[in-house]
């Protein structure tokens, strides 16, 4: 009996690391490991097109006129570059900049602020937030089980025709975890198929002296928390980590963003206050604004010549990765959404 | 061979899971004013009139115990109680025995490790309106309606109760000696006879009043008399 139960256990431990190795392309090699825990919700061709159809799909608002994609747009990393402050339903403005969306398995949190703990709930918040999409999340979920193409393709992918808020939000989750760039300049060099030029060569130095200790190679992140010294908008009055953990040593803290594919998703900064990087350069060189919980990384000036200024730029143009954001994969799933009819 | 055993095993669970066994279990019948709760009613208090428009509480981990070393655990770990759905106060599994148990202890809300979890199903699914939306988390406890105390927007108050990280966990533990039919109020009587209803009508998020209230909602278990 006992090694029967050995037996059976052993084989579906193999079968479960199958299933879940057909997706490994997902993890670069150079990646350190993912923090998304796979186990509790293993890929899944299908469950992945649920996700990206869901993704491009306004059912998810309450007047179907404004999907995910409204705001995260596959041609800028999935941010939005029209706006400096993300725009919703009923031309409803929001308070911070919709950032790019890849590389998501590997967030400890989620938002400017880090409000969110799992990628899951990401979506809850989008979904029931007045001026995004201005919907309930039971509401949504009775809209899909109504509408005419979801419950069979939850059902071939979950094996149940019942959308449950789970299901939903894990199908959203899957597609959005497929969103991994790797594929710069950068980590061609990496792998030795490409070299710098001398510029971004010199680049590369003074980014790894300046900034490398917030946006750590090779996420380009370390998706921690800090102040770069940005002065208050007075406007918006916008305090950052200290929203949620209420403490004085957080204000001003927002969770510090990857530098990857910065080209196609300008505007910069949690209220997208900067268009271009040289704007982004001059505010590390002469408009860091000390406070009592500036980090410590930037209390001592920064100085670039201009040349500098230029060859650090050319270096963090080697982080954009084409193929990601012209990725047919990604796109907006027009046999599912608009089928031909004939 | 090894086949014919699995089957074997495989079947007799199975005629095993069929045959019928009496479901007893426990029941947490939210009180006010030594009755249950109707939602939508009018009740009279001092110079007050209150009514409840919502009332649902996580309750989780139920266990049983006997003396120091035998315990039972319900296979079901979290369970949504929602006025508004009848069922849901019953919580029911075949292993409670009448008088075989001294106490009965349980959690009142989601520990923190759920909290962190990603999407979960069944009662904790966020279709259920228990998970926070602009920030992550279950709400613990909700309690909705209405009272002429209430200074606020058709003198409503409302209480979302809610937090897992240091220093406002809201989860509450809670031990009661076994009542022999499985029968337990929740007096919300007693919650709000502590509660200025003029100050305070409203909380949403996570905080230290979240914690003081859930605290004195945990004492507010009784076994029904
Ligand atoms: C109205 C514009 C808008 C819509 C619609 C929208 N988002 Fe966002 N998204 C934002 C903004 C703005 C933020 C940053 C919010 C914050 O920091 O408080 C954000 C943040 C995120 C993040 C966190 C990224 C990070 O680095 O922390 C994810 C993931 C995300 N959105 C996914 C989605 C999904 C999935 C949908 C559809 C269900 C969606 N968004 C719909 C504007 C939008
Ligand atoms: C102390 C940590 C820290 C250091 C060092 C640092 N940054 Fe940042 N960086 C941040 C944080 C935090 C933000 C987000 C701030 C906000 O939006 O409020 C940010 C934002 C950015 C952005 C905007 C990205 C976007 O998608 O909006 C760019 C570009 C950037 N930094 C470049 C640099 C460069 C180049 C250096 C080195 C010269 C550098 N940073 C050094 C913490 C740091």
């Amino acid at each position: 009996m006992n090694k029967n139960l050995i037996v059976i256990v052993v084989f579906s431990l193999f079968l479960f690391a199958f299933k879940c190795m057909k997706y490994d392309g997902l993890i670069p090699l150079n990646f350190p490991a993912p923090i998304y825990n796979f186990e509790e919700n293993p890929l899944d061709s299908n469950k992945i097109e649920i996700g990206r159809t869901l993704f491009y799909d306004p059912i998810l608002s309450k007047d179907n006129t404004i999907s995910c994609s409204s705001c995260h747009s596959p041609y800028n990393a999935f941010a939005h570059t029209d706006h400096d402050l993300s725009h919703g339903i009923y031309d409803s403005i929001g308070t911070r900049n919709a950032p790019a969306l890849f590389n998501l398995a590997w967030h400890s949190s989620f938002m400017w602020d880090g409000a969110i703990n799992h990628l899951d709930m990401q979506a809850l918040a989008p979904i029931n937030h007045a001026g995004e999409m201005g919907e309930t999340t039971k509401n949504v979920v009775d809209k899909l089980n109504k509408s005419s193409i979801y419950p069979v393709l939850f059902e071939s992918a979950f094996g149940t025709k019942e959308i449950t808020g789970e299901l939903m939000l894990k199908a959203l989750t899957q597609f959005q975890l497929t969103l991994v760039s790797a594929n710069s300049k950068y980590d061609q060099v990496k792998s030795g198929e490409k070299f710098f030029s001398s510029k971004e060569q010199n680049g590369y130095k003074l980014f790894k002296q300046n900034c490398n200790s917030c946006h750590t190679e090779p996420l380009f992140s370390s998706y921690q928390f800090a102040n770069n010294g940005l002065p208050i908008d007075s406007t918006l009055s916008d305090y950052g980590r200290k929203r949620i953990t209420q403490k004085t040593e957080d204000n001003m803290l927002f969770k510090i963003p990857s530098l990857r594919n910065l080209s196609y998703s300008y505007p910069y900064m949690h209220d997208g206050r900067f268009n271009k990087l040289n704007q982004v350069l001059n505010h590390y060189t002469n408009g860091i604004k000390d406070s009592p919980t500036l980090s410590l990384k930037l209390k001592k000036k920064i100085t670039f010549s201009s040349n500098e200024k230029v060859d650090l730029i050319a270096f963090l143009k080697t982080l954009d990765d084409k193929a990601f954001v012209f990725n047919p994969k990604n796109k907006f799933p027009r046999s599912i959404l608009l089928p031909e009819k004939d | 061979m090894m086949k014919t055993i699995l089957f074997i095993i495989f079947t007799v669970f199975l005629c095993a899971s069929f045959v019928p066994k009496k479901k007893r279990g426990l029941t947490f019948t939210p009180t006010f004013q030594r009755n249950i709760i109707q939602l939508d009613r009018d009740y009279y208090r001092y110079e007050d009139t209150i009514r409840f428009s919502s009332l649902k509480f996580y309750i989780s981990n139920i266990k049983l115990h006997k003396g120091k070393s035998k315990t039972y655990c319900f296979p079901k770990r979290f369970h949504l109680i929602d006025l508004s759905n009848p069922a849901s106060l019953r919580i029911l599994s075949q292993k409670v025995k009448k008088s075989n148990w001294d106490s009965v202890s349980f959690t009142l809300g989601i520990d923190s490790i759920t909290n962190s979890a990603g999407a979960l199903g069944g009662d904790l699914d966020p279709t259920n309106g228990m998970y926070w939306t602009w920030q992550s988390g279950y709400i613990n406890t909700k309690i909705e309606g209405f009272s002429s105390q209430c200074p606020t927007r058709k003198n409503k108050f409302q209480f979302h109760l809610g937090g897992f990280t240091f220093p406002h966990q809201t989860a509450q533990k809670a031990t009661l000696p076994y009542a022999e039919d499985g029968e337990y109020e929740l007096n919300f009587s007693k919650l709000f006879s502590t509660i200025n209803l003029e100050s305070n009508h409203t909380i949403m998020s996570p905080g230290k009043k979240a914690v003081d209230m859930t605290e004195i909602l945990a004492t507010c278990f009784h076994s029904k008399l």
